[in-house]
């Protein structure tokens, strides 16, 4: 492309030369280089392998990279990045012939120069086209790590995403779980609460029942005895009406005053002897007031209705034995 | 706290409410027996306007009621005011001092030299006036017109007649003599009727009070005698030979029942009051004597030996077969029927000792009556309410009564030996 000059016909071929020489250089080393990083995989591998050659097998195995050239043909492999190491070996086992090629070198540029030049043109094509497919290879492998990466990135996402869907629904559902338990809880603490409740009610109202009952039973002690009070005060005023043949019975209805004072009375039952029926009422009269009990409640029992006063002035007490 | 422990207090509770509030409407409270039997009187010393001393009637009406066993005698100092007429009576004030009835009155000199007595019985619980009455007598009239009063009292408050006013006759034996005294029933204002230094027996009341029959010894053997009180005049109704005793009035005054023993042993005639010829009712060897009439004159009631001890047996007026009445113990005798008919009392012989028992005659049922060991003559109470009869007491003849029921004994304050008394009308 550019004008042809004397010198620069010369500098073209040293240069050409000196470019050559660089590559090769390049080339050696950076196959010597780059091998090195890989020997140990490779080393790992063939000895898993029947023994095929020496140690110095390992640089023609460094001449042989247009194999790997093919690698980047084959379909790539899965997503998987630990398997690749395992599919590169098989190719370069066969060639067991290339470590002479990098020997006689340097003899074929001396002997001949243009066939040199022509092959080291070929060569350089042929490194160059190799540093293309490598660099296509590498960039594939680069794109394709990057894509695994990515994938295996992705997949780490999906994983991680999953994964925090997982939780997150785990979550959810551990919210939800928590928050049924919680409502059951709550549900249960309603029902235990009502239930107390209910309880308590009842027991309240028993206990009321009961105080009532005891409240009652003690009024209707003080209604009995009061009762008793009432009986004795009249019996100890009451005159037998021994005129009277056998056991008469005088009925009085009597109305008192909330003093006990007999506010009226009526006679509700003859004994069929006026004097006797006399005695009675005397009797009822001169017990008057008759003992009411201080609580106005149980008072108000002998004050509601008139109270029927039934005497037998006759009997024996003694004799009372009927309920 | 355990509501089982409390359930059984609270039905037991509830019964006991149920008791005593049966129908929740009206309770009822039973009262059984009496504190007292007596009830409480004031008797308050009457006040007297006349000239010239005569007996406080309310003392002789205060003894009456107090004997009666019936009332209890509230007076003397005991009595907190002493009103003589119904404006100056405090209820209360006689309520407080224990009273149920009040007496009170005054003695007021009225024409012709007569006394009037006035007087009022109030029921100081029930605040009425049970009585206001006014009695003009005589002033030697005083005691009875006070056991007037006291039988109206008596009713008034007991619901009975009482027999404060009623007389009795009764023989006295003194130191050789023998007399029929007649006196009121406290057996105070008594006069002789009969004296005789041979023993009177058997005085018998004739049915309206005005003549006395009984068995004087004074000829030396037992001749029945009727002898009018107004004026002492006498007949000798039954002086046949051998025994004449034992005389009863019929319920019309008109006849005896006299025990006779002119044909055999003593055995029973009828005869008419005034004298005349006697008609034999029983027959047979045995002994057949104090005869008395039923109350409608049909039945004589008698004692006999006839059935080997001495019982009471009852015939007709007509004749016939005597029945036998008095079955229990080995000796009934001296039967008395009250005014009613319905008792009959007499002597019987309980473990050798003489009691007054009494019997019912539609049931037979008999009650002993007194403790004491030798009560003779029982008498009937005109009221019916209590027996007369003669007991020996140191040797020595006493009066008392004793209720019916047995529940109220009394005796008569006296002096001398009383045979015999009679309850008269």
């Amino acid at each position: 492309m550019i004008a042809p000059s004397p010198l620069q016909g010369f500098s073209a071929g040293a240069l050409a030369l000196l470019m050559h020489g660089l590559f090769l250089t390049a080339l050696v080393f950076s196959v010597s280089w780059k091998a090195l990083p890989e020997m140990p995989v490779y080393a790992d591998l063939w000895n898993a392998l029947p023994p095929l050659a020496g140690s110095e097998a390992d640089v023609p195995s460094d001449a042989q990279p247009p194999v790997p050239p093919l690698m980047p043909e084959m379909p790539p492999p899965p997503p998987r990045a630990a398997p690749i190491p395992e599919l590169q070996p098989a190719p370069p086992p066969p060639r067991t012939a290339p470590a002479p090629p990098p020997a006689a070198k340097p003899d074929i540029v001396l002997e001949a120069d243009a066939k040199a030049r022509e092959e080291a043109r070929r060569k350089e094509e042929a490194q160059r086209q190799e540093q293309q497919a490598r660099q296509v290879a590498e960039e594939t492998r680069r794109r394709e790590e990057a894509r695994q990466l990515a994938q295996q990135h992705q997949q780490e996402e999906l994983r991680l995403a999953e994964e925090q869907l997982r939780q997150e629904s785990a979550r959810r559902a551990d919210a939800t779980r928590r928050e049924a338990l919680e409502q059951a809880r709550r549900e249960l603490d309603a029902e235990m609460a009502r239930q107390a409740q209910a309880d308590l009610a009842r027991e309240s109202a028993q206990i009321r029942r009961t105080q009532d009952r005891i409240v009652l039973s003690a009024r209707v002690r003080t209604i009995l005895e009061y009762q008793e009070r009432i009986r004795r005060k009249i019996q100890s005023v009451m005159t037998r009406c021994d005129q009277v043949p056998g056991n008469p019975e005088v009925v009085y209805k009597v109305q008192l005053l909330p003093t006990g004072e007999v506010l009226r009375m009526h006679m509700e039952r003859s004994s069929g002897n006026a004097i006797c029926d006399q005695l009675v009422e005397r009797a009822i009269l001169k017990a008057s007031p008759l003992p009411l009990p201080v609580d106005k409640e149980a008072a108000r029992d002998f004050l509601r209705e008139p109270l029927e006063l039934k005497s037998r002035p006759n009997e024996d007490p003694a004799t009372e034995a009927r309920g | 706290m355990s509501i089982q422990r409390l359930f059984i207090p609270f039905v037991l509770m509830w019964c006991g409410l149920a008791a005593a509030l049966p129908a929740r409407a009206a309770m009822t409270i039973e009262i059984v027996g009496a504190a007292a039997n007596r009830i409480p009187v004031a008797v308050v010393p009457f006040e007297v306007k006349t000239v010239g001393a005569a007996a406080d009637p309310a003392e002789v009406v205060a003894d009456d009621l107090g004997r009666s066993g019936r009332m209890r005698i509230i007076g003397g100092r005991q009595l907190p005011a002493q009103p003589s007429q119904p404006e100056q009576v405090d209820h209360g004030q006689w309520r407080a001092a224990g009273a149920d009835a009040l007496l009170f009155g005054q003695v007021l000199p009225a024409s012709d030299g007569r006394v009037e007595l006035r007087f009022w019985l109030v029921d100081v619980i029930r605040q009425n006036t049970l009585a206001a009455m006014s009695l003009l007598v005589h002033p030697s009239g005083m005691r009875p017109a006070a056991h007037r009063i006291a039988d109206i009292v008596h009713e008034k408050l007991i619901g009975e007649p009482g027999a404060y006013s009623g007389r009795i006759a009764y023989i006295v034996k003194h130191a050789g003599a023998y007399e029929l005294q007649v006196a009121d029933a406290d057996s105070q204002n008594a006069y002789t009727v009969a004296r005789s230094r041979e023993p009177i027996i058997s005085p018998a009341w004739s049915p309206d009070g005005s003549r006395l029959a009984y068995v004087s010894f004074e000829h030396k053997k037992p001749v029945v005698y009727v002898q009018r009180l107004v004026d002492g005049q006498r007949t000798a109704v039954a002086m046949y030979r051998g025994s004449n005793s034992a005389p009863a009035w019929s319920p019309d005054g008109g006849r005896l029942a006299v025990a006779l023993s002119k044909d055999e042993t003593s055995q029973l005639y009828l005869i008419d009051a005034n004298g005349g010829t006697p008609q034999r009712i029983t027959y047979g060897g045995a002994l057949d004597t104090e005869p008395i009439f039923s109350r409608d004159g049909n039945w004589l009631y008698f004692t006999s030996d006839r059935g080997g001890s001495p019982q009471i047996y009852r015939a007709t007026v007509n004749g016939g077969s005597p029945q036998r009445v008095t079955f229990d113990g080995g000796y009934n005798v001296s039967p008395a029927l009250s005014p009613d008919g319905k008792l009959m009392a007499f002597v019987h012989r309980r473990e050798g000792r003489f009691h007054i028992a009494v019997m019912e005659l539609e049931s037979g049922q008999t009650r002993v009556l007194t403790d004491t060991s030798l009560d003779e003559s029982p008498s009937f109470a005109p009221n019916g309410r209590s027996i007369l009869y003669a007991t020996l007491v140191n040797g020595r003849g006493v009066l008392a009564t004793v209720s019916v029921d047995g529940s109220i004994r009394q005796r008569l304050s006296q002096s001398g030996d009383l045979r015999e008394p009679v309850w008269g009308p």
